[in-house]
């Protein structure tokens, strides 16, 4: 018997709750789910922090959860210009990263090739977390150090989805070579995935968010998930194609979760970011902006809000490299 | 119709609740038990009373961010339930240390048990719970969503927010660390067995 079954035996004998055990948590959540401001709940995109090997085959069904309509209409989040010049520097931003990807090689690495990611992710109110692990390209195997020891971990199963690095830049690599085709795609895989929840009559994309602000989440979260390894025409075509959707903002003179100056590219009114480097427009980050809604205790929701600007969450890849193999940055 | 919430995935059903917030109280029907056995492993069965009531006012608040792309919830509450219990994580503590000095475990302490289990069970129960008392927290949180909630590798850095590296990394430290101590708590009872045969 190992130490793991030994540990699932401690305690064993504690059994299932009693119905009364159970009562008033559930009294408590029927009380809340009674209470005003229930019926109210702002919807958010989701906040997929789960990089490199973890993402699963959240590649096109994670960019999709719903946010109200109207969300969209809540003021644009200080500092740095109104709504209008955000529009404005958006499309500034995605046509000259468009570009200047567009004239880049294609870089694929080998499925064997290693890569080192080091990565922070920040959360308001709590230490800042990093982590360094190397990645297969083919996702067939990962590598982290412990204790000045490298472990390194071969998965018995395939990897699947863009829960990889390879697949992830697959996902991108195999968009359209057009703009508006590249949106007819995203549209494809979106009433692929949402269709069956689409109301009789409703709308043929989802009932709760445009078009474009699925269209939106639907390619940023592809670049998000290729920040390892992107295939840099496929990029440019997805800034072209983000260019097309009306309300994307940009922000400039922002810091990513490691001080550095970033570009962060929203839908109009949502809190979060992605985080380009201003001088190669590569994906480096995510954050999250309170947008004056968020409560600093979730338990109690009359209490006081994180103000709007405040940065609820930030990650960042601080580095990414090719190496030859693992333990090498 | 129960028959047909019951074919719901909990993406399902939070999705649903966000249109009809009473729809949420199926997520608690579903997985309340779960997670209350769990916080009643590490702080006994009345404080994980007040664990899942506020593992679920707060799932219920956060609703509206789940992804709704992970069609089975449990390591987003486990997630939610982990910060709960770290509010108790002395108590945890305590109660580990008072089963390993004494091999009386004030968590279990009146539920049925059979004496011979008891002493059978004994001198393993009290080297383990003084390596998990042992262990850093967050190792601990890691063994402890793989051993008794039965989380994947995956599903614990969703829950936790981690990579899965870190995952690995902690789970295989967590282990090893128990592994050690279990090993020296052996060694100490050969000792005093040789010191007895001595005197």
């Amino acid at each position: 018997m190992n130490e793991l079954d030994l540990v699932r035996e401690l305690r064993a004998d504690i059994g299932a709750p009693t119905d009364i055990q159970l009562a008033a948590g559930h009294e408590q959540l029927l009380a809340a789910i009674g209470a005003p401001g229930s019926r109210q709940l702002r919807r958010r995109p989701p906040r997929t922090r789960y990089l490199g090997g973890v993402l699963a085959a959240a590649v096109v069904a994670a960019a999709l959860v719903l946010v109200l309509e109207g969300s969209g209409t809540s003021t644009p989040l200080a500092p740095g210009g109104g709504t209008e010049a955000r529009v404005r520097l958006a499309s500034q931003v995605l046509r000259a990263a468009a570009s200047s990807l567009a004239s880049q090689p294609a870089a694929r690495p080998d499925p064997h090739q290693w890569i080192y990611g080091s990565f922070v992710a920040r959360a308001i109110g709590q230490p800042a977390q990093s982590n360094e692990e190397w990645s297969r390209f083919d996702g067939r195997q990962s590598a982290y150090a412990q204790d000045g020891q490298l472990v390194v971990h071969t998965s018995p199963v395939p990897p699947s989805g863009a829960s990889y690095p390879m697949g992830a830049y697959h996902a991108l690599a195999s968009l359209p070579s057009s703009p508006t085709a590249v949106l007819r795609a995203a549209d494809r895989t979106i009433v692929a995935t949402r269709g069956s929840v689409a109301p009789p009559g409703g709308s043929p994309i989802g009932h709760h968010q445009t078009r474009q602000q699925l269209e939106f989440q639907f390619l940023t979260q592809l670049l998000w998930q290729a920040a390892q390894a992107a295939p840099a025409r496929a990029e440019a075509v997805v800034f072209r194609a983000l260019a097309t959707l009306p309300g994307v903002t940009a922000q400039s003179g922002i810091t990513d979760a490691v001080g550095r100056p970033a570009i962060g590219l929203s839908d109009v009114g949502d809190e979060q970011q992605l985080l380009l480097d201003p001088r190669t427009y590569k994906v480096t980050g995510l954050r999250t902006i309170s947008d004056g809604s968020w409560p600093m205790n979730v338990m109690a929701r009359s209490g006081p809000k994180y103000p709007r600007g405040t940065v609820i969450e930030s990650d960042a890849w601080v580095k990414i490299a090719l190496v030859s193999r693992p333990g090498e940055r | 119709m129960p028959g047909v919430e019951s074919d719901r995935s909990d993406a399902d059903v939070i999705e649903r609740s966000q249109e009809v917030p009473e729809a949420f109280a199926g997520l608690y029907d579903r997985h309340a038990a779960a997670i209350f056995r769990f916080a009643a492993r590490r702080l006994g069965r009345q404080a994980a009373e007040d664990v899942i009531a506020e593992t679920f006012l707060a799932a219920f608040w956060r609703r509206g961010r789940y992804d709704l792309s992970r069609s089975d919830a449990r390591p987003w509450l486990y997630g939610i339930a982990v910060n709960v219990i770290g509010k108790h994580r002395r108590g945890e503590v305590r109660s580990l240390r008072a089963l390993a000095r004494t091999g009386v475990d004030p968590l279990t302490d009146g539920e049925f048990e059979r004496a011979d289990d008891r002493v059978a069970a004994g001198a393993m129960r009290r080297e383990l719970a003084a390596a998990l008392a042992a262990l850093p927290a967050e190792h601990r949180e890691v063994l402890l969503l793989v051993a008794w909630a039965d989380l994947s590798y995956e599903e614990v850095g969703f829950a936790l927010g981690i990579p899965i590296g870190t995952v690995r990394s902690r789970l295989s430290r967590a282990r090893r660390r128990v592994r050690e101590e279990l090993a020296r708590a052996d060694r100490d009872v050969v000792d005093k067995e040789l010191s007895h045969e001595r005197a």
